[in-house]
């Protein structure tokens, strides 16, 4: 039987679908981010990401787990990824961009394989969790509805990473740049645009990107191995669903597919799972360039 | 246009027939002097192996790339689970009614992908693995995340050389099919759509039913090594659905060269002694995957075959013929 409707049941379940979905957004805007531009499939985004969760773990306990560990992680541990980003880019995807799709598939899998044998060895096997910082550990209710001070400061974060990305994508020079190339890659290097400069920058950005979705989910649930390959095929969904490499398209994507979840946990919690497949496979049949893309039929 | 011109001659039938020849004795040969440890790791590499052949065929033949062939392999081994376990069937029933199912299944997915290019047919085939997977995972009848366990198996108990010689004789079957087909006609006929898409159609081939009939051949083939899997395991668990799977056997074909049968098998065998062998050797095999991966792309794009093969030269060649010459 499911739960009676009501308001108050309602008016949560959309709150939690919602700040959901701020969370999914942040993990999938690097990935539409680099197929984007690189039209390249990053599946080890997942792996970055995870990456970015597990810095900040250490961050935590190099600090003595004091209130300030979050915070610190917060600025640090994405720029770590970042650079790690940077190092993938430069040492290995470079190599590929010319390669076939396969090949192109077989070194992120080589990568997936390769990050995870690190933070294995790093970190461990078991789940790890770090605390939240005092202000947002709470609970704060409005009316009749309940939402963790956490949510909440998630969906900040997500609207502030979205904000940082249209403003560098649409009021920079070097936005400009970026979209340039997303749309022909010949004609803007043609055009004397560094291709090998924005390359590095759009992954390195959107590796940021996943360790900041990292850092946010540390202080939210426990994490370990498989939090990678889990969170990767999540975003794959919003993209897909948004529309490949865009970035309002992944906005929207990470709210439906947040509310659906919520919604689909609440009505059908024996089917919560595959909701979000469905989904994905509708909106590939139905309109394979997703809901805000551009076809390219 | 070499490759159109060598499927053509007589020698063919011969040719494919000296291939499964070699891959008879090579299975003969290991089975009788392997020992049990390394004959049962490689039962379960020869079950990779036919799954890795039924993705390879479907890439080779049509050019579709799947990112959800774990898809078959699941359905034909909770088909197994549930004929054996359930219905209490003959174990050989499985072999009948997993590539039935996983032939049904193929034709309702197949048949919505199949109209999609490129990327968007790998999502779409991603979609529904993940939907199977999800549906598994959630389903009391299928067993939840705990999988089916308990698949009985009473005809190859004992000793492991017996499901060897099982898995060793559909590895054959499956190894043959995919070069007879390659052979064909009907095979020559997909590659031309492979090729040539808009052509084909303008030549008045249906090329929509054509996919779709590579896709499900393409997922009876994974329905086989979803039964053999089942029964190896004596049990099977969503995961062998999850997109992880269906990666392994991208890396598997391009591992051991994606332009060959051979490969495929290479492949699979070279990937399952790896994982156990570095997992042996050291907790980290994962760091040890990747790297060699690497290396696989940047150094050998032509996969552990085609490197073997720049390396002989055209040794491999002229074996062939004069095989094909003494038969």
């Amino acid at each position: 039987m499911p739960p009676a409707i009501n308001f108050n049941l309602v008016a949560n379940e959309l709150v939690a679908g919602l700040t959901r979905g701020a969370w999914i957004f942040l993990i999938a805007a690097g990935l539409t981010l680099i197929f984007g531009v690189l039209h390249v499939l990053n599946f080890a985004h997942g792996s970055l990401y995870l990456l970015g969760a597990y810095l900040s773990y250490s961050i935590s306990v190099l600090t003595g787990r004091s209130d300030s560990a979050f915070w610190i992680a917060l600025l640090v541990a994405p720029l770590i990824v970042a650079a790690a980003g940077g190092v993938i880019e430069v040492g290995l995807l470079r190599r590929v961009y010319r390669r076939q799709l396969l090949y192109q598939f077989l070194l992120m899998f080589a990568l997936v394989y390769i990050l995870a044998g690190i933070s294995r060895r790093i970190w461990g096997t078991a789940p790890l969790q770090i605390s939240r910082p005092f202000p947002l550990a709470g609970t704060l209710t409005l009316g009749p509805i309940a939402v963790p001070s956490y949510a909440l400061f998630t969906v900040v974060v997500a609207i502030v990473a979205g904000i940082l990305l249209a403003l560098i994508l649409f009021r920079t020079r070097l936005g400009k740049q970026i979209r340039a190339v997303a749309q022909d890659a010949e004609m803007a290097s043609v055009l004397g645009i560094r291709l090998d400069l924005v390359r590095t920058f759009v992954f390195v950005f959107g590796s940021w990107l996943a360790g900041l979705a990292g850092v946010i989910t540390a202080g939210q649930s426990a994490f370990g191995p498989g939090t990678d390959t889990d969170a990767v095929i999540l975003a794959f969904v919003v993209v897909v669903v948004g529309g490949m490499g865009s970035i309002s398209g992944a906005v929207v994507g990470a709210l439906m597919i947040g509310l659906a979840e919520a919604v689909g946990v609440l009505f059908v919690p024996e089917l919560s799972l595959s909701v979000v497949f469905v989904i994905m496979a509708a909106v590939l049949i139905v309109r394979p360039s997703g809901l805000l893309g551009v076809s390219q039929h | 246009m070499t490759r159109l011109a060598t499927a053509f001659p007589k020698d063919g039938l011969a040719r494919t027939a000296a291939h499964a020849v070699l891959l008879v004795i090579i299975l003969l040969l290991v089975g009788v002097t392997a020992d049990a440890g390394t004959l049962l790791l490689g039962s379960v590499a020869l079950v990779y192996g036919v799954f890795a052949l039924s993705f390879y065929f479907l890439l080779k033949y049509t050019g579709l790339l799947s990112f959800g062939q774990a898809a078959f392999l699941g359905v034909g081994a909770y088909s197994t689970a549930i004929v054996l376990k359930q219905v209490h069937a003959p174990l050989m029933t499985a072999f009948i009614v997993a590539p039935l199912v996983s032939a049904v299944f193929a034709l309702v997915i197949g048949w919505l992908c199949v109209r999609l290019k490129g990327l968007y047919f790998g999502m779409l085939t991603l979609a529904f693995s993940q939907l199977l997977w999800a549906v598994a995972s959630q389903t009391h009848y299928f067993g939840g995340g705990d999988g089916l366990n308990g698949v009985p198996a009473d005809l190859i108990a004992g000793t492991p050389d017996r499901f060897y010689w099982l898995a060793a004789g559909f590895l054959v079957i499956a190894f043959m099919v995919v070069l007879l087909i390659g052979r064909s006609p009907y095979g020559l006929v997909l590659r031309s759509v492979r090729d040539n898409e808009m052509r084909a159609e303008f030549a008045g081939l249906n090329v929509k039913w054509l996919l779709l009939s590579a896709f499900v051949l393409s997922a009876m083939l994974a329905g086989w090594a979803g039964a053999l899997l089942a029964i190896y395991n004596r049990g099977v668990f969503p995961d062998m659905m999850y997109w992880t799977m269906s990666g392994e056997v991208v890396i598997m074909v391009l591992l051991g060269g994606s332009g060959y049968a051979w490969g495929a098998i290479v492949g699979a065998v070279a990937l399952t002694f790896l994982k156990q062998y570095i997992s042996d050797a050291t907790d980290y095999y994962e760091l040890a995957l990747g790297i060699t991966l690497v290396v696989v792309v940047l150094v050998m794009p032509t996969g552990l075959g085609g490197f073997a093969k720049t390396l002989t030269g055209g040794l491999r060649q002229r074996i062939g013929t004069s095989v094909v010459a003494a038969d």
